[in-house]
């Protein structure tokens, strides 16, 4: 069951509320957040498969929530969405285990694909 | 000595003779060399000062372009997402959306276009080149007509604001619709940073007979210190996602500059924020502290 939860986290919230529906239709169940204090504290109380994150976010960045994973919930795949990222940031997100980086804008098709790749790995 | 009186000091008096005479020569050559030599190594050293100045400066230009690309790409690549990901659902859920929800859609796509331009437009404000079309402004007359743009904004917010001008306000040269964006950009920013509401102050004060400061006061949330040294930077801010674009400051530096004055902030976390804006001073103006008009307005 718990290969099916994905979280999103954007601060933009428009992302989380068109790929919610888009990867319910593919029977997964989706978070969404907007700021990252609160979905590390969800992910505190509950594990997901698969987290979708964005990169530079008020508060704790893309990276933090990396490495809170890293340590808290290695089972969790993450997928790194980013508008602009140079090559360290994108080097430091694989070396903290980053599962993909998907560079902005991405087409939603390719991304629940993402998703259930990564799921199936989870 | 004519000669070198007159700054010639390549100019070298006789001193083959063996009298007194030639001993003066010699003495007065040898301090003239001093002389030289020590303007010379003053020369060598502005030029120094002048490359080190140009390495600098051009540093710092890079910095920014590469601030700026970072920034552009950043900035607009989040709204042609939104874009991106808001007309892939239009065109895969098309028949099974109800109207609203296509509604919703639209409109969502409607305001990230907006978003987008409006970035692109305050990059062009900014980098366009060609100098403003300047003539003789009142400055008071100027500031007051920018409080009228914004007394809407001003009642939703629930704020005041009090005008304080002398009797007679001193002329500067500029383009008034430049001027009138830099006025509106703080006053926003004030409003703004007042999410209970609260008054802001707008002062117009003389330091010197060449120069009038328009100050704008607010006792807002102040801005955390570490933050005050970025405000003018392109793309930052300290708004919520979506909220500014962090280009409003920048923009209103570029144009303060262009009209050969400068902008600075003060600001107090918790107790409010003031921005100074100062021009140099055209025209006829007497002591702001002289017969202040204040205005109260709601």
């Amino acid at each position: 069951m718990s290969e099916r939860r994905v979280m999103v986290l954007d601060d933009e919230p428009i992302v989380g509320e068109r790929l919610k529906p888009a990867l319910e239709k593919e029977g997964f169940s989706v978070e969404v957040f907007t700021e990252s204090e609160g979905a590390v504290a969800r992910l505190k109380e509950q594990p997901f498969a698969v987290l979708v994150t964005d990169m530079k976010m008020r508060g704790l960045s893309g990276l933090d929530v990396l490495r809170f994973i890293g340590e808290e919930s290695p089972g969790t795949r993450v997928i790194v969405i980013t508008g602009y990222a140079t090559i360290e940031t994108s080097h430091e997100a694989q070396a903290l285990g980053a599962y993909e980086f998907v560079a902005k804008p991405f087409k939603l098709k390719e991304l629940v694909k993402l998703v259930s790749r990564a799921a199936r790995r989870a | 000595m004519r000669l070198v009186q007159a700054g010639d000091l390549t100019a070298r008096a006789p001193e083959d003779a063996a009298d007194e005479l030639g001993r003066v020569g010699r003495g007065l050559n040898a301090m003239v060399a001093r002389l030289a030599e020590e303007q010379r190594s003053r020369e060598e050293r502005h030029a120094e000062e002048i490359r080190q100045a140009e390495h600098v400066a051009s540093l710092g230009r890079r910095a920014t372009v590469g601030t700026i690309t970072s920034g552009i790409a950043h900035e607009l690549n989040n709204p042609l997402n939104n874009i991106s990901l808001t007309v892939e659902t239009l065109m895969e859920d098309y028949q099974s959306l109800d109207d609203k929800a296509k509604w919703q859609l639209l409109q969502d796509t409607y305001f990230q276009v907006e978003r987008a331009s409006e970035i692109v437009r305050s990059l062009l404000d900014f980098t366009r080149e060609e100098k403003p079309s300047l003539e003789p402004l009142d400055l008071g007359e100027l500031v007051q007509s920018s409080v009228r743009l914004v007394q809407n904004e001003m009642n939703i917010h629930g704020a005041t604001l009090s005008l304080k001008l002398p009797a007679s306000t001193p002329q500067v040269q500029g383009a008034a619709n430049q001027l009138r964006q830099v006025f509106l950009n703080l006053f926003l920013n004030a409003i703004q940073a007042m999410p209970d509401g609260g008054a802001v102050t707008v002062t117009l004060a003389q330091p010197h007979p060449g120069r009038v400061c328009v100050l704008v006061s607010d006792e807002g949330v102040g801005i955390p210190e570490e933050a005050q040294s970025h405000v003018f930077d392109p793309f930052f801010t300290t708004k919520e996602p979506g909220a500014g674009s962090g280009l409003g400051l920048w923009v209103t530096y570029g144009i303060v500059r262009k009209h050969g004055g400068d902008i600075r902030v003060e600001s107090e976390p918790g107790r409010g924020t003031t921005f100074h804006v100062c021009l140099p001073a055209t025209g006829p103006s007497e002591s702001a502290t002289d017969a202040q008009t204040t205005a109260e307005e709601r």
